[in-house]
């Protein structure tokens, strides 16, 4: 591992951070002069930037401190609206404590089991670009390659990486046609973007270290009956790179990855950044925090659906419709349930939020004591509904 | 205004913390936190707009049609998966449009125009081809972007960077300065961009220029909004003051000007308290409300009042003495016989909480809307002190800074709309509470007194509605009867007093 030893204080400051607000242009110097380390036998400096010349691209990368979803997607989100990519380009990287991240349009419920999330503390997220769901880990590395419109180039970044692990550590990878990176015909990665007017980002994983057997077990979602037009994921059969080198870690991918992106860019720049996802270094990042952790954007975002029950039947009894994650109505088919309960789980569920008051009051309700057995399976798959929980 | 004098090359650095501010807005709005998704943007599902509104004056603009534009890497269709405008919507250039998805990629498709989306041609969840056309924008002459923006969108200046960067950074080819939008227009109207007076910073061609140039060669048309100053406030991204400009519209040569309508049309949209009413409005019909309705002999209420004003003990306390106070404090003496009507029901029905402290809430027309602030704990108040706290809570309502602590505890609710007109209402429960009074003008009316005698008598009508799931009519009707009673014969309030 190298210890960069220059220090070099920068005089314009301002050479990357195009676009900070007035008023927080001391940021850069607080930002600079810190001596963040997140590995405790490497030492990074945190060092100026040199100013920029004309028509020259510059990369830059920087390493989140936080091992937190939301904080990392809030920034993540930041970088995207804030800075300006015209004559450069991020490469940022971080991981997360487990949890599970969703695509923008899709459906929760159909993509994981949430009492299995809830029992084992694993967090629900969603982020901002499309694509499928997928398990992160502290054994996993998201790289979101950051750029202007115009030069947004997915394969490109693949590549980077699929180079710079080749050199360091003999493996050999490959891009499928859907753009994952695959090794001995497993997937070790999975990509996404988001593309705005301006700014473009493409991020992907890259499992290094995952729990295998907590990722099948939570992306294991039952069938609960439910149709709808969200994404769907496509499943495949994952591999971690540890597996096959034991000698790689997500630290030490860090490092090569973060070196191999700066040589690339065609001026002397700096090292590696480690930053702080605070409201300090990223003013405006505590909005963008409160904004991903909240049910509306977790939950209410989600298409509408419908969900039949008994799943499975031809004829189903209960036919449920959720929209924005609140259900919108209820349809009684085939007048098979009793006029008197039909009310009661009308008023019970009709314009209820998806969420824990809901799984209160129908635990307490008395509706299901008194209707048939056979309608229990009915009040497992809505608690199962109603298990959303947003730390 | 235009002027080619104006073509000085500004030192960057004079102007670095101006483009600073000006970058301020881009894209980074103060979120409010509960609806509104991480992209920033218009959601569809919570409709908090983030851009600003003109007020419009009817655009004889073009429909143009938006083509979805290539995403790149080989992609010919996707999948519309969320509209941020409905047709009808006003949109700036650059406002988000649409979200679409391909293949993992998601896009936001921003407008290249300023105008009214007069159609979307795909709904949520079609295929869209690339190159097909996505809305129709019907393209407005107004100009709301101001100079600065202009730079915001190409410019893009890192700090510390050189001078002569300003001319490099706009296409070099013709080295006039200006925007993709205005040479496109150029290029539609076939006009060379040397021929156009710039009159934004460093001679910059605004789309005002254009249009203007475009107007001044098309002299057989009128113009007949010209003379138009719509006020119209400032989009979001562009922080600095906006001059206000008059706006010639654009127009094609084939379409013949009607003549100017004579009312406009003008949407805005719902925020602060409008919202707040109308998401409230919206949960309480869904409480089965029951009205009943009474009249109410005012006469020695009115003389009471007419005979404590010149009382020196309200004179030297100097507090506004009118009817409400009364109003609140029987109501409240009227609850302690009654509590079912000072009481909430939880959404689901299935609990009834009967509240101590009567919060007796009151409704006050001010200039940003309707909004109810509460009396607390009237049980424990003498009409003196109801009037005191009246007074401070007009006060502060007038000035637009009640705290939620006055607007919120509330549990049973008046509402004096006979201040304004009016004699029976049905007035709209507010959740959680399950009562609420609306109480008439008063009117002097002939009426016929115990000896069969046509007198003068003040009346007054109220209007109650009550939650028919926790509240039947008798009990209502006792309670009108109660507080008809205290108000009829103001000594009978002696009687109860605590």
């Amino acid at each position: 591992m190298q210890t960069a030893q220059h220090k070099s204080t920068c005089p314009s400051v301002a050479g990357a951070m195009a676009t900070l607000r007035y008023g927080h242009t001391l940021f850069f110097r607080q930002f600079f002069q810190g001596n963040n380390t997140r590995l405790g036998n490497i030492n990074i400096n945190t060092s100026g930037i040199h100013s920029l010349n004309n028509n020259v691209s510059k990369n830059l990368v920087f390493v989140s401190n936080s091992t937190n979803i939301f904080e990392n997607l809030a920034l993540e989100d930041w970088l995207y609206k804030n800075f300006d990519f015209e004559k450069q380009s991020l490469l940022f990287m971080w991981s997360n404590t487990p949890c599970v991240v969703i695509g923008r349009h899709q459906n929760p419920w159909v993509e994981v089991n949430l009492k299995d999330m809830k029992k084992n503390g694993v967090l629900l997220s969603r982020r901002n670009s499309g694509g499928g769901t997928v398990y992160h880990d502290t054994g996993n590395l998201n790289c979101s390659f950051f750029s202007s419109r115009a030069r947004y180039n997915r394969r490109s970044n693949l590549e980077y990486i699929c180079q710079s692990l080749k050199s360091n550590w003999n493996l050999d990878l490959t891009i499928s046609q859907r753009e994952d990176i695959v090794l001995n015909n497993f997937k070790v990665s999975g990509t996404a973007s988001k593309l705005g007017h301006k700014n473009a980002y493409h991020h992907c994983t890259l499992l290094v270290d995952v729990d295998s057997s907590m990722l099948q077990k939570i992306l294991h979602a039952s069938q609960i009956g439910i149709k709808c037009n969200s994404t769907p994921s496509v499943r495949s059969p994952t591999l971690n790179l540890r597996a096959i080198c034991s000698q790689i870690s997500v630290d030490e991918i860090i490092q090569v990855l973060g070196n191999y992106f700066i040589k690339n860019s065609s001026s002397q720049c700096c090292d590696l950044n480690f930053v702080n996802p605070s409201e300090e270094n990223f003013p405006g990042i505590n909005v963008l925090k409160l904004s991903f952790s909240n049910w509306h954007w977790i939950y209410g975002k989600t298409p509408s659906f419908v969900v039949n029950w008994p799943f499975g039947y031809q004829k189903p009894e209960l036919q449920i419709v959720v929209q924005y994650g609140i259900i919108e109505s209820l349809h009684i088919l085939n007048n098979t349930i009793d006029r008197k309960y039909s009310e009661k789980l009308t008023e019970l569920l009709l314009h209820q939020k998806l969420d824990n008051n809901l799984y209160n009051s129908i635990i307490s309700s008395c509706v299901f004591k008194n209707m048939k057995d056979s309608y229990s399976n009915l009040k497992e798959i809505l608690l199962l509904l109603c298990s959303t929980s947003v730390s | 205004m235009a002027s080619a004098a104006r073509r000085i090359v500004c030192s960057f650095r004079q102007h670095k913390l101006f483009y600073l501010k000006s970058r301020l807005q881009y894209n980074a709005v103060a979120l409010p936190i509960s609806h509104i998704g991480p992209c920033g943007y218009v959601e569809k599902s919570h409709p908090i707009t983030t851009r600003f509104f003109h007020s419009s004056k009817p655009f004889c603009g073009e429909k143009v049609p938006f083509k979805l534009s290539d995403i790149g890497e080989g992609i010919t269709e996707v999948t519309v998966k969320e509209w941020y405008v409905k047709e009808g919507d006003k949109v700036a250039q650059f406002d988000p449009i649409c979200e679409v998805q391909s293949d993992k990629a998601s896009v936001t498709i921003t407008s290249r125009y300023d105008g009214i989306i007069s159609k979307l041609h795909y709904a949520t969840d079609d295929m869209a081809k690339v190159g097909t056309p996505l809305v129709d924008i019907e393209v407005s002459g107004s100009v709301t972007e101001e100079p600065v923006e202009e730079l915001q969108e190409k410019d893009a200046i890192p700090l510390g960077e050189r001078d002569e960067s300003l001319d490099t950074l706009e296409l070099p080819a013709e080295k006039v300065l200006t925007t993709p939008s205005v040479r496109k227009m150029a290029s539609d109207h076939k006009i060379n961009l040397r021929d156009v007076q710039g009159t934004g910073r460093d001679g910059r061609i605004l789309k005002e220029d254009m249009l203007r140039h475009i107007e001044s060669l098309r002299s057989s048309k009128s113009a007949p909004k010209a003379k138009q100053q719509a006020p119209q406030e400032q989009p979001n991204k562009a922080a600095v003051s906006t001059p206000q400009q008059p706006s010639p519209p654009t127009k094609s040569p084939q379409i013949v000007r009607p003549a100017s309508p004579v009312g406009v049309d003008r949407t805005e949209s719902i925020k602060g308290f409008k919202r707040a009413m109308a998401k409230s409005m919206t949960a309480a019909l869904r409480i089965p409300h029951f009205g009943y309705c009474d009249e109410i002999d005012m006469t020695s209420m009115a003389s009471l009042r007419h005979s404590l004003k010149e009382n020196p003990m309200v004179k030297e306390r100097a507090i506004k003495l009118s009817f409400m106070p009364f109003f609140i404090k029987a109501a409240s003496m009227a609850l302690n016989h009654f509590p079912v009507l000072n009481s909430s029901v939880d959404e689901t029905c299935e609990n009834i909480t009967y509240k101590a402290s009567h919060n007796i809430g009151f409704a006050m027309d001010t200039s940003l809307g309707l909004i109810v602030p509460n009396v607390k704990n009237v049980q424990s108040l003498s009409v003196m002190d109801v009037a005191i706290e009246l007074a401070r809570l007009q006060e502060l309502g007038n000035k637009g800074t009640l705290g939620t602590a006055d607007l919120t505890g509330g549990t049973f609710t008046l509402s004096n709309i006979g201040s304004i007109g009016g004699t029976y209402a049905k007035p709209v429960i507010m959740p959680p509470e399950v009562a609420i009074g609306a109480i008439g003008r008063v009117q002097v009316l002939p009426r016929f007194n115990n000896k069969g005698e046509v007198v003068r008598a003040s009346i007054m009508q109220v209007s109650w509605s009550a939650d028919h799931r926790v509240i039947d009519g008798a009990s209502m009707a006792r309670f009108s009867n109660l507080w008809k009673a205290y108000l009829e014969n103001p000594s009978t309030m002696i009687l109860d007093l605590k």
